[in-house]
């Protein structure tokens, strides 16, 4: 059996545990908290050995090369489990508070956990498939398994939000598997066997004799339909839902790494679409206009946004924007694009976290009728502030290095669009400071007229492993900020990039 | 005798007019045989390639939509249906006269524009890849135009079979691996859904999408 295949172990073994009717929920809570840190464990170990610091692909492995493991699969994959351990951890907290106020019982908790195990093995699936069938279905997977979390507290907001969700996912999921049939369609047309036809890694090799009219129309349909999943403007309605009913450190797994999961799929395929169209500017389009479609619809709805949880899900649409206009402007670009997928990945987590402790704490998802949460939760204050300024993209923050080389690029590419993308960063930075401020020191400065926090929290701020979590996290920013300006930070992630970008 | 290739013609456009009378029936019950019948056809296409092409991987594919699709799926929806109490009359956000006056303009609009598709002029079968695209596409148009949930899920079941059809028309060896994928998702997604709409009429009464517009900006 393939070492690499240890990877899936654990997730696993915590969704068999989840399935067991009658497990204790204290014990399914920590063993899934070990599940988490373990699978972090495996995944660095693995990526370290192999994978990460090496060129191309590394090791194909299981059943005729359905699955492999390359740098930027590695960095996904580090990206998801850093992720899994935290939401895990966090999870211990959270879910235990809630059971104890009544608001879950012992079957909710075992779907939380069986639905959330599932979720992260079709994460981990989608990081290492070669096969594009498997990519598909894990893809898919993760829709499904995330559904039921989305609608988990049955409340009709919820359900709403599960229902737009799983029918617009779906159905851009769908699109994308016409994509996927074309390019199938493509591979066989250019003679290619059944099997070399949904294999990534034979496609990129003969990726310049598939036709270029069939490879258009097929990024057409993979890039509206996995773009759904990003969550670009305007496929972009189901996202600020989603994400904001959903339990809160799901949330966080939803906008910390599905979306980079989806978005890694995209630039999979726009790969192939330009070695076959022999360019890449072509497809680049795309990722400039949907890009800067996304920056500027969420900087100005920052400006009256009311509810801190829907905030932080417009800034991640905000984030894929920004992504998508560093892939835009050029093969030279991928690598900025890493760096803040990234930082934004342990950012928006570690907002998230904080957000899910004032909820648990004020019941509320509304600015308005939270108590000044410097004075009163200084702890987690602090924590938001320091994150939020890291997603914010202030210095040693990993998206400072991101957006300074995408203004460095964009300024010689093209001045016009660079401008009008700087102008709306500094939009969605006046929206976001004003609302975090509204949270942190004046809930009045929203423009409501009298300030009553309807609920106080029952006790005193302690210090919680969320805490532990979310400082963890403010620390691998700052030190990922550092790295990525290092010599030996760049190389890495241009030989991750490399794997994506290699007509050039 | 009639032809295999009639016989496949003669499928799909079965299969495309149930999906066109999809559109203009407001009956929950009528709506669901006709996406069974829709999905029969579809098996029925596949069975007749297996016969032609004499490959087994198609016997199977067509075995298997019987069995999820004309079978499981429209079970599951009206097991939910019937324990959720929803009405029999579907909800319509354009009339069912109107919807299909569009739906016809739209199938004859693609029909006319077929020539110009690059994957047309490369495929052994071009009928079938039109018919397939446009049960394709009226399953989009019952997504846009119904405001109910079981509509809803019905459109994009009938998506999904437009790009069944697409694939057994273009790709005579799609990978094991993602059929069972495919027909996997679709058990899941259907199973998924029927519990989302009995949640959505169990909290708001009604299985009409216009109540579910609580969230917005």
């Amino acid at each position: 059996m393939p070492i690499q295949l240890l990877l899936f172990l654990f997730p696993v073994l915590g969704a068999v545990l989840a399935a067991i009717p009658g497990v204790p929920s204290k014990a399914l809570r920590q063993v899934s908290a070990i599940v988490g840190v373990a699978t972090f464990l495996i995944v660095g170990w693995l990526s370290y050995t192999g994978g990460f610091f090496q060129e191309g692909e590394v090791a194909s492995f299981f059943a005729g090369k359905v699955l492999r493991l390359d740098a930027l699969a590695c960095f996904l994959l580090l990206l998801v489990s850093v992720l899994y351990a935290s939401v895990m951890l966090v999870s211990v907290r959270y879910m235990g508070e809630e059971q104890v106020e009544g608001i879950v019982d012992a079957r909710k908790n075992r779907l939380y956990y069986g639905m959330g195990h599932l979720f992260v093995l079709s994460m981990l699936l989608a990081a290492v498939a070669n096969h594009v069938g498997v990519l598909w279905f894990a893809l898919e997977a993760t829709t499904l398994s995330t559904t039921l979390l989305v609608a988990f507290y049955r409340k009709e907001g919820g359900v709403e939000a599960a229902w737009k969700y799983v029918l617009l996912c779906s159905t851009g999921i769908a699109l994308g598997l016409i994509g996927v049939l074309m390019v199938g369609f493509a591979a066989t047309q250019a003679g290619l066997s059944p099997q070399e036809a949904f294999n990534l890694a034979a496609l990129r090799a003969s990726a310049g004799s598939l036709s270029p009219d069939l490879m258009r129309w097929a990024f057409v349909f993979l890039f509206i339909g996995i773009g759904t999943k990003v969550g670009f403007v305007p496929m972009h309605t189901w996202l600020p839902d989603a994400h904001s009913k959903t339990p809160s450190p799901i949330s966080a797994f939803l906008s910390g790494t599905l979306l980079n999961c989806a978005f890694v799929t995209i630039l999979r395929f726009k790969d192939l679409v330009d070695f076959s169209l022999n360019q890449t500017w072509w497809t680049e389009r795309f990722f400039l206009v949907f890009g800067l479609l996304s920056v500027a619809l969420p900087a100005f709805i920052f400006l009256g946004l009311r509810n801190y949880k829907r905030l932080l899900a417009y800034s991640s649409v905000e984030h894929m924007g920004l992504m998508a206009i560093c892939v835009g402007l050029g093969p030279i670009g991928v690598v900025p694009m890493l760096m803040h997928m990234a930082g934004h990945t342990l950012a928006k987590s570690g907002l998230f976290f904080g957000a899910g402790e004032w909820l648990l704490r004020y019941k509320t998802t509304k600015i308005d009728l939270l108590p000044r949460l410097m004075r009163t939760d200084t702890r987690t204050a602090g924590l938001f502030l320091a994150l939020m300024l890291a997603l914010l993209a202030v210095p040693l923050s990993p998206l400072f290095a991101s957006e300074y080389f995408l203004v460095a690029i964009g300024i010689n590419l093209n001045k016009p669009i660079t401008f009008i993308f700087m102008l709306l960063l500094v939009l969605a930075f006046v929206g976001m400071m004003r609302a975090t401020f509204a949270m942190l020191f004046d809930p009045t400065m929203l423009g409501t007229e009298s300030h009553e926090p309807s609920r106080e929290a029952a006790h005193p701020e302690g210090w919680r492993i969320t805490h532990g979590v979310m400082a963890v996290h403010v620390v691998l920013l700052v030190a990922l900020g550092y790295w990525f300006f290092t010599a030996e930070g760049f190389q890495v992630l241009s030989r991750v990039a490399k794997l994506i970008t290699s007509t050039v | 005798m009639i032809s295999p290739v009639a016989i496949q013609f003669i499928a799909l456009g079965l299969c495309l007019l149930a999906s066109l009378m999809c559109i203009v029936t407001l009956r929950l019950r009528s709506i669901l045989r006709l996406y069974a019948f829709a999905s029969l056809m579809l098996a029925v296409y596949a069975a007749v390639l297996a016969w032609q092409g004499g490959e087994i991987h198609f016997w199977a594919v067509a075995a298997l939509t019987v069995l999820v699709k004309v079978a499981f799926v429209p079970w599951i929806l009206s097991r939910s249906v019937r324990k959720s109490h929803a009405l029999e009359r579907l909800q319509t956000s354009v009339r069912p006269t109107t919807s299909l006056l569009l739906a016809l303009v739209m199938v004859l609009g693609l029909a006319a524009a077929v020539s110009h598709w690059p994957f047309v002029q490369h495929a052994v079968s071009n009928q079938a890849i039109l018919l397939s695209v446009e049960v394709f596409f009226v399953g989009m148009l019952l997504l846009i135009f119904r405001r109910d949930v079981l509509s809803q899920i019905i459109g994009f079941l009938t998506i999904e079979n437009g790009i069944s059809a697409f694939a057994f028309a273009t790709i005579t060896g799609v990978p094991a691996l993602l059929e069972a994928g495919i027909f996997g998702a679709l058990m899941f997604g259907a199973l998924l859904m029927a519990t989302l709409s009995h949640h959505v009429q169990t909290l708001y009464g009604t299985e009409d999408t216009k109540a579910l517009s609580e969230l917005t900006d």
